[in-house]
């Protein structure tokens, strides 16, 4: 009897991967957890394990392909077993009927030119170039119709939108912001939110992180982990993430934190952070910000987050309304660092500030469980010390 | 520095290293009386003594062996295979012997023998004076291969490839023989083997070639460079081992390569290159890599036919254009 490898699903996101390169070949003995397949998952390249043992008789699926999780990728048989012809026809363009059919770039443009019998016609250059800058290979037109596709064709197109006519011009979707675009769609519309601003004064904040600075350099981010860290021990029924018909607590508090890189965003996350120091929380988020610029970040550094925190403050930003991160149920969004007029001991004086946006998952907790944690981030952000009790 | 012709600043590598070593000795047909027929080897009878200056009987075979035996046993021979086509009746002993004995004798022999053997054709000399067959030697493990075309290339790889302690093959073009260009005149003057020169900066297209075609790919970048077409010529110089990192460097810039060489195109070195460019390189590439050399037929002895065979300016001018085309 033939078996199958299926592709496993190794994220609690990941719904399908884009196959970037088989690891076995046809004939190859595979033992089950052994790395066979490299795929592009939701936010990162990863090797993926074989679910059988056995034989490689046939892969089902190719580089390039959309593939579902749990969709057979692959025959196997055991040793001197024929392999069974019809069992490896499952054509791979057609996933399962569970599966939702993935808007591939292809979908979305018309066939332009410079394809042969369903293949375009591109140089080993150009096929690279537009892959670094999540341009569809299907988007792009040779300078003259029936010519390959050449670097200069993938220049042309990026200097487009300037000597662009009325029409505009079409940008497909990368792979990357579609998924950021499914997520944050999926979030909007089944998350009811609520968003609740505070202001923070700033003063023993900047203080303390002048202290730390001669130890190692610190961000602000890495004190906002911390505080929140402390936050939600205090409160840890709320650092939970929802499944169908109901929430789950979580006993870590994993705390993402928005990095922008030059292909969209990416949210690293911090493991453990009740645990951790803040100069400890400096040097792993050192790390991962660089992993997330260069695209080295692995599916685990971007999954299990509990809490996230984007911060737009270096930005100018003054308050915002961030979307929730699914399956998470709490977001901070964190505003610029501002000197204002403020009312204290009935003088108005000068006091540096923040505007913090706590948005919450109206299914798992009320408005005054959020205000609460809000209330306890700001207590820690303006006396820092409380992180110590 | 001063203007030399190729013929000259041979000669001149000729007399500096035996001038400068006594093991190194020359030999060949005609070598030491005569000067050998393109005057490479002039004077230095006269001024070494025909101890160390031997004009061999016409045997290939042989005297190829005693240059064999004598690197083996302390001296720097360089021997003369007076035209490439001759080559073969020394084959067994450049195969088999010089190449492999450092090899066979566990690193215990060192074998610091130059095989000069001029190549090309031109001027009606037919099927048996005109050959180019360096791409057998670029085949043979143990052997390095160098084809200088500028001057000062032929006269600092000649005293490398004395000075190298390994069988060199030294690749001459008959018809370059009367190339003039600066000279270095310090004695120490060497060009290091296995290392490529840009002959011309451009941005366009990376033009790799060897020996006479050098001048060839030159003047076709002159004219291309009139229609826009900026070329980058690289000179590799040597044959093996070859400088794939300059080359690459160079296909990184442009995105497009021709390989161009005046032996015939089927298994020539532009085979080999483009075969190494597809693995090493290939998402350098905008364009497939092309290759320009002689018809596969054996060179004619007619001028008209001779020349029709050949690869010329207009072949390279033909290969660019058909890169650049996207077609």
């Amino acid at each position: 009897m033939p078996k199958y490898l299926i592709l496993p699903k190794i994220g609690m996101n990941m719904e399908e991967a884009v196959i970037s390169e088989w690891l076995v070949q046809p004939g190859d003995r595979v033992e089950k957890e052994q790395m066979v397949v490299r795929a592009e998952t939701d936010k990162a390249v990863q090797d993926l394990f074989a679910t059988e043992s056995g034989i490689v008789r046939k892969l089902l699926v190719k580089p390039g392909d959309v593939v579902p999780c749990q969709q057979r990728i692959a025959v196997l048989t055991e040793e001197g077993e024929d392999c069974d012809p019809d069992g490896g026809e499952e054509p791979s363009a057609a996933p399962p009927p569970t599966a939702e059919k993935p808007a591939a770039a292809a979908s979305i443009a018309p066939a332009p030119a410079a394809r042969e019998k369903g293949r375009i016609r591109i140089s080993p250059l150009a096929r690279k170039m537009a892959r670094e800058l999540g341009i569809a290979p299907e988007a792009l037109t040779p300078a003259q119709p029936g010519k390959r596709i050449v670097k200069a064709d993938v220049l042309r197109f990026r200097q487009r939108p300037a000597a662009a006519g009325e029409a505009g011009v079409f940008v497909p979707l990368s792979r990357r912001r579609q998924v950021i675009a499914k997520r944050m769609a999926a979030s909007a519309g089944e998350k009811p939110r609520v968003t609740l601003s505070a202001t923070v004064d700033c003063g023993e904040l900047i203080g303390w992180r002048e202290r730390l600075k001669q130890e190692r350099k610190v961000t602000y981010n890495e004190l906002l982990v911390k505080a929140c860290a402390c936050a939600l021990g205090r409160y840890p029924e709320m650092n939970c993430v929802s499944e169908p018909g109901g929430h789950r607590v979580m006993p870590s508090v994993n705390i993402g934190v928005a990095v922008d890189t030059p292909e969209g965003l990416l949210v690293p996350v911090l493991k453990e952070t009740q645990r951790k120091g803040v100069l400890q929380l400096a040097e792993e988020f050192a790390q991962l910000v660089e992993k997330a610029r260069n695209g080295s970040l692995t599916l685990d550094e971007m999954t299990g987050g509990t809490f996230s925190i984007s911060n737009l403050g270096m930005l100018g930003v003054e308050r915002f309304d961030p979307i929730i991160n699914a399956p998470e149920c709490l977001i901070l969004g964190v505003g610029c660092m501002k000197e204002i007029p403020v009312v204290v001991d009935h003088q108005v004086c000068i006091r540096t500030c923040m505007q913090l946006s706590l948005a919450f998952d109206h299914t798992a907790f009320d408005g005054a469980a959020a205000a609460r944690l809000l209330a306890e981030i700001k207590r820690m952000l303006e006396c820092p010390v409380l992180m110590l009790s | 520095m001063s203007v030399k012709t190729v013929r000259e600043a041979l000669n001149e590598a000729l007399f500096e290293e035996m001038a400068r070593d006594s093991r190194v000795i020359v030999m060949g047909c005609d070598n030491g009386v005569k000067g050998n027929p393109f005057g490479v080897t002039l004077g230095l009878a006269k001024e070494f003594g025909f101890d160390r200056v031997i004009d061999t009987p016409i045997s290939e075979p042989a005297f190829t062996g005693m240059g064999v035996g004598a690197a083996a046993t302390g001296l720097r021979p360089v021997v003369e295979i007076m035209f490439c086509d001759w080559v073969t009746l020394a084959m067994d002993q450049i195969v088999n012997m010089a190449a492999k004995m450092r090899y066979m004798f566990g690193g215990k022999v060192d074998m610091p023998l130059v095989v000069r053997v001029p190549i090309g054709a031109g001027g009606g000399q037919a099927a048996q004076h005109s050959q180019s067959l360096e791409a057998w030697f670029n085949h043979v493990p143990g052997l390095k291969v160098v084809a200088p075309y500028t001057p000062a290339d032929c006269k600092g790889l000649l005293k490398a490839a004395i000075r190298d302690n390994n069988p060199v093959i030294f690749l001459e073009n008959k018809r370059t023989y009367a190339v003039k260009g600066e000279v270095p005149d310090e004695p120490d003057y060497v060009v290091e083997i296995g290392r490529a020169a840009l002959a011309r900066q451009g941005t366009d297209i990376t033009l790799v070639t060897y020996s006479s075609m050098v001048r060839t790919c030159l003047q076709a970048a002159e004219k291309l460079a009139e229609e826009g077409v900026s070329c980058e010529v690289v000179d590799l110089r040597t044959l093996l081992p070859l400088d794939y990192d300059t080359v690459i460097a160079s296909v990184a810039r442009t995105g497009r390569v021709v390989v161009v060489h005046e032996a015939a195109k089927r298994g020539g070195m532009g085979s080999d290159i483009v075969a190494e460019l597809n693995e090493r390189a290939f998402d350098l590439l905008d364009a497939p890599p092309l290759r320009v050399g002689a018809l596969n037929i054996p060179i004619p002895y007619n001028a008209a036919l001779e020349d029709a065979v050949l690869p010329g300016v207009q072949d390279v001018l033909d290969a660019v254009r058909k890169s650049l085309s996207n077609e």
